[in-house]
């Protein structure tokens, strides 16, 4: 016997992206996703992020790693609360982990809320996690094709930082070829340039994400 | 890698919807597989053997319909067809494109008894 059915199979992540979304909005929280392959400086831009927006907003952090509190403890350092959530293997975060994890921090009074998913240029673009942005970061090291070699964590963000900007030089990475190889993917991005070693581009990153805080969703 | 997530998402919705209909086996699955769902076909068909095994649908089969990446643009309104790494449209070149096609994940249908 055939039965016809259409089951989306993400549909279960998609319900709980959008509760987590309900709890976010009910509690006036910006939230941003991070995503990127390992090693291209999330939890660098973070530090640096939060560094110019304490002072400004109350922030807080959810943590993903497979294993380990290595990211969270950098995050203490700054002085900000965070949760870490260790997938025990799985290589994103999903909604229901974000949502378990709300648990743990004081929503009433964060005002920004960044989610730094598991180091992987592939899989956390399928996983909404009910955040208001998404960004990625690509560093220099990494090269140019990335783009086109992973879409998908190109075409699901709204935000590209191009990362170690100051190793350019010794590189063969083409910034404006990877601008254009990132237009083409998503012509909508918004991209930054910074260094996070030497913090180079991070005020003008920072400058935008605060216009988008005051103005409550992306653009 | 995710798709032995995906696998087990697919061999609990299968069961789910077979018991559902009052079947007590699975025999066979079709799903929708987008260019651009972020799950590699082979990987996928790997962990659902493995993901079945003990379950309602094991030895079921797995019958993927790949689905090609289309876009249309906004601008224009044009439908085309083009690779993942080109949100172009292939008539006015406007890059303000939505995707129509290539990001199923889906089953539409189950083969049970």
């Amino acid at each position: 016997m055939e039965i016809k059915v259409v089951r989306d199979i993400l549909a279960a992540n998609e319900m709980l992206a959008r509760e987590n979304r309900e709890t976010f909005d009910k509690h006036g929280i910006f939230v941003v996703d991070l995503m990127s392959s390992p090693g291209a400086g999330k939890t660098s831009l973070l530090v640096r992020t939060l560094e110019q927006l304490t002072p400004r907003y109350p922030c807080a952090v959810v943590e993903g790693d497979i294993t380990g509190d290595v990211d969270a403890r950098r995050i203490a350092e700054v002085g900000v609360p965070s949760v870490q959530i260790n997938t025990g293997g799985a290589c994103h975060l999903d909604a229901r982990m974000v949502k378990a994890a709300l648990s743990s921090l004081s929503l009433d009074d964060i005002r920004v809320l960044f989610i730094e998913n598991v180091g992987n240029l592939v899989c956390p673009a399928n996983y909404r996690l009910g955040e208001d942005i998404r960004v990625t970061i690509l560093s220099t090291p990494e090269g140019d094709d990335k783009l086109t070699k992973y879409p998908l964590a190109f075409r699901e963000s709204d935000v590209l930082v191009i990362n170690k900007t100051d190793l350019v030089e010794g590189i063969d990475f083409d910034i404006e070829q990877a601008r254009q190889s990132a237009l083409t993917v998503n012509a909508q991005l918004q991209i930054f340039q910074t260094s996070c070693r030497t913090g180079e581009g991070v005020d003008r990153w920072t400058d935008w994400l605060a216009s988008q805080i005051e103005s409550g969703r992306e653009t | 890698m995710h798709e032995l997530s995906v696998a087990q998402s697919i061999v609990e919705t299968a069961v789910e919807e077979a018991q559902a209909h009052g079947a007590s086996r699975v025999v066979g699955i079709n799903l929708q597989l987008g260019r651009m769902s972020g799950v590699q076909r082979e990987p996928l068909e790997f962990g659902f053997e493995i993901s079945s095994k003990g379950t309602a649908a094991e030895g079921a089969t797995l019958k993927i319909t790949e689905i090609p990446l289309t876009i249309r643009c906004r601008s224009c309104g044009a439908e085309s067809g083009v690779e993942a790494w080109e949100f172009i449209c292939r008539v006015c070149e406007s890059g303000d494109v939505e995707i129509l096609t290539g990001r199923e994940l889906a089953i539409v249908s189950l083969d049970v008894e």
